[in-house]
C-alpha cells in the first residue's frame, strides 16, 4: 500500500493556468476526496497523476517513486494506477469478464481473479454481458473491478457517481466505499458535490484557484473552514457581520458566543461570523428571541429549511434548519435564537 | 442537502475539451504524405495546363462547344439531382418512418441499384428501348443509378433522428405533413445535402452511360478528345473547367451553414419513434416503390438475363476471358480498396482525435479529390507516367493508385465515422491497466474501428469494380477487366456478348453493397452508440 504525494504541481493549457502549485499528500490506504467546482482543475489533477498528461512543473511521487517531475516521467502503463472515469468508459466490444480481465496477463484472464472481482463488486452472473446491457451503476462497478484487477497502487475516480440517478447513487457509493476499504487501496476521488465528499471520504482536499485551499478530515473541514468563502463552499452558511470582543460578538442576531482559540479573540474588532442553519432555532410559539417572518419553507422530510427575514433588520434573509415535523407557512411569525459556539474571521 | 456546483455533464464536456493532446509526429507526417499524394493529380493537371499555355487554353475554351457542353452538364445535373433528392428522401421516409409492409425487403431492394454501374443501367434500358437517348434518357438512367446516394445517408439520418422532436411538434399542434417539412426534413438536412453533393459530382464524372445514350457532357468530350482525337491540350483545357465545376459544387455545399447538426441535451436515448400509419396511401406507395425497383433494378437485370439466355452459343468462347477479366477486376479492386482504407486511417485519426485548424485543412484537402472526375485523375496519371514514370505507365500499380485516389473520400468517410465512436479515453484506460501505447491501440481502438475499415474496403471495392472511365485509360497493356471488356462488346453493339460481363460485375459489387448497407443501418442508429 503506497501513498501519493504531489508537490507544487503546475499545468497550463494555453494561457489557462489550471494547476498553480498544487501540493497534496494522500495518506496510504485512505480515500481522499478532491472537492472543487466546475473548471477548478480536478480532472487535470487526476490525468496528471494517471500519467495521461505531463505536468509543466512540480513533482508527483507514488509511494517512494517519483513518476513525474523534472527529468522524470513514468508512462501510464508502468504506474499501476487504476483509473475509473466518469462514464465508466468500459470497452464496448468486450464482455464484463473481458473488461475486468483486460489488464491481467493473458493466462489469468479466464481465471479465478475475474470471478473473485465479479463477486467483490456484486456482479456474479453477469460475466458474459456486454456493457450496453448493464445499468449505469453496474457499469460503474465493472469499471472499478477492472481498475482493481491489476492490484493498483492507487485508484483514481473521476466523478464516479455523477451519472447515476440519486436513488442509486447512495447505494453505489456505500458499496464502492466498502469495496475500496476491503481492497485496502489508496484512492482519490474527485467530485463537485460537497455532500458526497464529506460523507464518503476519509480526507477531503478542497481545490481552489489551482491549488489545495484546505485539507483535512471531513469534520475538521466542516467545523474549521479556513475562511468565510470555504465555509460557504462546504455547506450552507449564514455569514453575518459583527463586532468581536473577546469570545463574544455582537451581531444582528444579538450577542453570540465564539469558539475558543480563534484569531479574533485577541484582535477583536470588525468580524464575519459563521452561523450554520442548524445553529439558528426558529420557534413558532413565542418566547424570547429576535422576531422574524418566514419567507419560504423547504420541506425535505427529514428536516425543514426555513428562509426567515428578521423583522427589525430589513432585507437580510437567513437560513434556519429545523427538525420540525410540520411545514411552516410563509408569513408565519417566529422567534429566532442561536445555539452553540460560532466561528469568526477578521473582516 | 447537497450543493451541486454546476452541472456534471457540463464539467465532463468542458474538461475533455480542455485536454488537447499533442499531435504525434508520425501520425501528422503520414497524413501530410497521404494528402500530398492525393493532390498529385491536381498538381499535374496544372503542370500540364501550364505547358499547353494560357493562350491556347483560352482558344480551346472560348468556343461554342464549351458553352453547349456547359449547358448540357448543368441542366442535367440540376434536374437529376433534384429528382434523386425527391426519390431518395421519399423512399427513405416511407421505409424508415412509416408502417410500410415489407420494410426490410424494400430497404435492401432500393439500395441494390448502387451496385449496378450506371453504364449497365443504360445498357439495360437501351436494349429494351433503343430510342431512349439524349437528355431525357440521361436524366432517367442517371436518376435510377444515383438516387441510392441520397437514400443511404438520409435513411440513416431518419433512423438516428430523435423522435422526441417530432412528438413535441405534434403536441404543439402541427399536422403530420407539416411535421415532416418543418422537423423531419430539417433533421435530415445535412444528410440530404451530402447526398445531393455526391449525386452532382457523380454526374460530372460519368462517361460510359452518357456515351451510350449519346449525350455530350464535359467528361465524354474530354474522353473523345484524348482517346479518339489524341488532342491532349484540348482534353486538359476542358478538364480545368470540369474540375472548376466540381470545386464550385464542393465549395457551395461547404459554405452552407451546417444547421442540421443535432444538439442533444440529455444522454443519448436509444428509442425508436412510433411509425406513422400510411392508411389509404399504402397501396400507391407500394406501387411507387415497385415501379422504382423495377426500373432501376428490374430493367438492367432483366435485360442481362434476356441476353444471357438468348445469346446462347456466341457467349461460350468468352468463358476463359470472362474468368481472367473477373480475376483482374477483383485483384485490382481489392488492392485499391486495401490501399484506400490504409491511407484513410491516419487522416481519420488525425481529423477526429487532434482537431485543429490545420488538421481540418488537411482533411478538407483530401476530400477535394471528390471534385476530380475519373477521367481527370486518369489523364493526370497518364501525364505523370509518360513524362516522369515511364516504367509505371499502363501497369497494374498505376491503375490501383488511380482507384485509391478516386475513391479515397469514400474510405475516409467510413473510417472517420467509426474513429469518432472509439473515444481516446479508452486507450488511456488500457494504458493505465498496463498496456504499452501500441498494444492499447491494437487491443482497444482497432477492434472498435474494424467495422469502419471493412466498410471502407467494401465501398472502394464496389466502386472500383464498376469504374469504367479511368480503367479504359489506364488499364495495363494486354489486360481486359470486366468493365473494359463489357465496354468493348457494347461499343460493337454485341449486347449478348457483353451480358456475362455485366452479370459478373453486378455479382462482385452486390455483396459489398449489402454489407455496406447493413453497416450504415447499424452504425448510424442510436443503439450503436458506445455509451448507453
Amino acid at each position: 500500500m503506497s501513498g501519493l504525494c504531489t508537490e507544487d504541481l503546475r499545468k497550463a493549457f494555453g494561457s489557462n493556468q489550471v494547476l498553480n502549485g498544487l501540493s497534496l499528500d494522500v495518506p496510504p490506504g485512505s480515500l481522499t476526496a478532491v472537492l472543487g467546482s466546475s473548471g477548478s482543475g480536478k480532472m487535470t489533477l487526476l490525468r496528471l497523476i494517471a500519467g495521461f498528461e505531463r505536468a509543466d512543473g512540480g513533482r508527483i511521487v507514488l509511494g517512494d517513486t517519483p513518476v513525474d517531475g523534472p527529468g522524470c516521467f513514468v508512462a501510464p502503463e508502468r504506474r499501476r494506477i487504476g483509473y475509473v472515469p466518469q462514464d465508466g468508459a468500459l470497452f464496448p466490444h468486450l464482455t464484463v469478464a473481458a473488461n475486468i480481465g483486460f489488464g491481467l496477463p493473458r493466462r489469468s484472464r479466464g481465471g479465478d481473479r475475474v470471478t473473485e472481482l465479479c463477486a467483490i463488486v456484486g456482479l456474479t452472473g453477469l460475466e458474459s454481458r456486454y456493457p450496453h446491457e448493464l445499468s449505469g451503476g453496474q457499469q460503474q462497478r465493472v469499471a472499478l473491478a477492472r481498475a482493481l484487477a491489476v492490484k493498483p497502487n492507487v485508484v483514481l475516480m473521476d466523478e464516479p457517481f455523477s451519472s447515476l440517478d440519486p436513488a442509486m447513487r447512495a447505494s453505489v457509493r456505500a458499496d464502492v466505499r466498502a469495496i475500496l476499504r476491503s481492497a485496502e487501496v489508496t484512492s482519490v476521488l474527485v467530485t463537485h458535490d460537497q455532500d458526497e465528499a464529506l460523507s464518503l471520504a476519509d480526507h477531503v482536499a478542497v481545490l481552489r484557484d489551482g491549488r489545495i485551499a484546505q485539507f483535512g478530515r471531513p469534520q475538521e473541514l466542516y467545523e474549521h473552514p479556513v475562511d468565510a468563502r470555504m465555509a460557504g463552499f462546504l455547506g450552507e452558511a449564514n455569514l453575518l457581520p459583527g463586532v468581536a470582543d473577546g469570545r463574544t460578538a455582537q451581531t444582528l442576531l444579538g450577542a453570540v458566543r465564539l469558539r475558543a482559540g480563534l484569531a479574533v479573540e485577541t484582535a477583536g474588532g470588525s468580524v464575519v461570523v459563521l452561523i450554520r442553519p442548524e445553529q439558528i432555532l426558529a420557534s413558532t410559539n413565542g418566547g424570547p428571541g429576535i422576531p422574524a417572518t418566514v419567507v419560504d419553507c423547504e420541506y425535505h422530510g427529514h428536516d425543514t429549511v426555513l428562509t426567515v427575514r428578521p423583522d427589525a433588520l430589513g432585507q437580510l434573509p437567513l437560513r434556519a434548519r429545523t427538525d420540525g415535523l410540520d411545514p411552516v407557512a410563509p408569513g408565519t411569525a417566529v422567534k429566532l435564537t442561536v445555539r452553540g459556539e460560532m466561528l469568526a474571521w477578521i473582516s | 442537502m447537497s450543493v451541486a456546483v454546476g452541472d456534471p455533464g457540463v464539467i465532463a464536456r468542458h474538461g475533455r475539451g480542455a485536454h488537447r493532446r499533442r499531435t504525434p509526429r508520425v501520425l501528422a507526417a503520414t497524413s501530410v504524405i497521404v494528402a500530398a499524394a492525393l493532390l498529385v493529380p491536381v498538381v499535374f493537371l496544372l503542370v500540364d495546363a501550364g505547358q499547353v499555355g494560357e493562350a491556347s487554353i483560352a482558344r480551346l475554351l472560348f468556343r461554342g462547344l464549351t458553352a453547349s457542353l456547359l449547358w448540357n452538364t448543368v441542366r442535367l445535373a440540376a434536374v437529376t439531382t433534384l429528382l434523386c433528392a425527391v426519390i431518395g428522401t421519399s423512399a427513405a421516409w416511407w421505409i424508415e418512418r412509416t408502417a410500410l409492409p415489407g420494410r426490410r425487403a424494400w430497404a435492401v431492394l432500393v439500395i441494390l441499384p448502387a451496385a449496378v454501374p450506371d453504364f449497365v443501367i443504360a445498357y439495360g434500358w437501351l436494349s429494351a428501348a433503343p430510342w431512349l437517348t439524349g437528355y431525357w434518357g440521361a436524366v432517367l438512367v442517371m436518376t435510377l443509378g444515383l438516387y441510392p446516394l441520397v437514400y443511404l445517408p438520409v435513411a440513416a439520418s431518419f433512423r438516428s433522428a430523435d423522435p422526441g422532436q417530432e412528438e413535441v411538434a405534434r403536441s404543439l399542434g402541427l399536422r403530420p405533413a407539416t411535421v415532416f417539412w418543418r422537423v423531419t426534413v430539417r433533421q435530415a438536412r445535412s444528410a440530404l445535402l451530402g447526398g445531393c453533393l455526391l449525386v452532382s459530382l457523380a454526374l460530372l464524372a460519368e462517361y460510359g452511360a452518357f456515351e451510350m445514350l449519346r449525350y455530350q457532357t464535359f467528361t465524354t468530350e474530354i474522353f473523345t478528345e484524348f482517346q479518339v482525337g489524341f488532342n491532349a491540350p484540348a482534353a486538359c483545357a476542358l478538364s480545368l473547367v470540369l474540375v472548376a465545376l466540381g470545386v464550385i459544387i464542393l465549395g457551395g455545399e461547404a459554405s452552407l451553414p451546417d444547421r442540421g447538426r443535432t444538439s442533444r441535451v440529455g444522454p443519448m436515448v436509444a428509442r425508436a419513434g412510433s411509425r406513422l400509419s400510411l392508411g389509404r396511401a399504402t397501396v400507391p406507395v407500394l406501387v411507387a416503390l415497385s415501379l422504382l425497383v423495377a426500373m432501376a433494378l428490374g430493367v438492367p437485370v432483366g435485360m442481362i438475363t434476356y441476353w444471357l439466355v438468348h445469346g446462347g452459343v456466341s457467349t461460350l468462347p468468352a468463358t476463359t476471358s470472362l474468368l481472367s477479366a473477373t480475376l483482374y477486376t477483383a485483384g485490382y479492386s481489392a488492392a485499391a480498396a486495401a490501399l484506400a482504407a490504409l491511407l484513410a486511417l491516419p487522416v481519420a485519426l488525425l481529423a477526429v482525435r487532434h482537431r485543429s485548424r490545420w488538421s481540418r485543412v488537411l482533411e478538407r484537402s483530401t476530400l477535394l479529390v471528390q471534385a476530380l472526375p475519373g477521367v481527370v485523375v486518369a489523364l493526370a496519371l497518364v501525364y505523370l507516367g509518360t513524362n516522369y514514370l515511364l516504367p509505371l505507365y499502363q501497369t497494374p500499380p498505376m491503375l490501383v493508385v488511380a482507384y485509391a485516389v478516386l475513391f479515397f473520400p469514400l474510405a475516409l468517410i467510413a473510417v472517420r465515422a467509426t474513429v469518432a465512436r472509439a473515444p481516446v479515453g479508452l486507450e488511456e484506460i488500457a494504458r493505465s491497466l498496463g498496456k504499452r501505447p501500441l498494444r492499447a491501440r491494437l487491443e482497444v481502438t482497432l477492434p472498435l474501428i474494424a467495422p469502419g475499415i471493412a466498410a471502407a474496403f467494401c465501398l472502394v471495392f464496389m466502386a472500383s469494380v464498376t469504374e469504367l472511365t479511368a480503367t479504359l485509360i489506364l488499364v495495363p497493356t494486354g489486360v481486359q477487366t470486366l468493365a473494359t471488356q463489357f465496354w468493348a462488346f457494347t461499343s460493337n453493339v454485341s449486347y449478348s456478348a457483353a451480358a456475362p460481363y455485366a452479370a459478373v460485375m453486378i455479382a462482385l459489387a452486390v455483396v459489398p453493397a449489402l454489407l455496406v448497407g447493413r453497416w450504415f443501418s447499424r452504425n448510424q442508429s442510436p443503439s450503436a452508440t458506445l455509451q448507453p
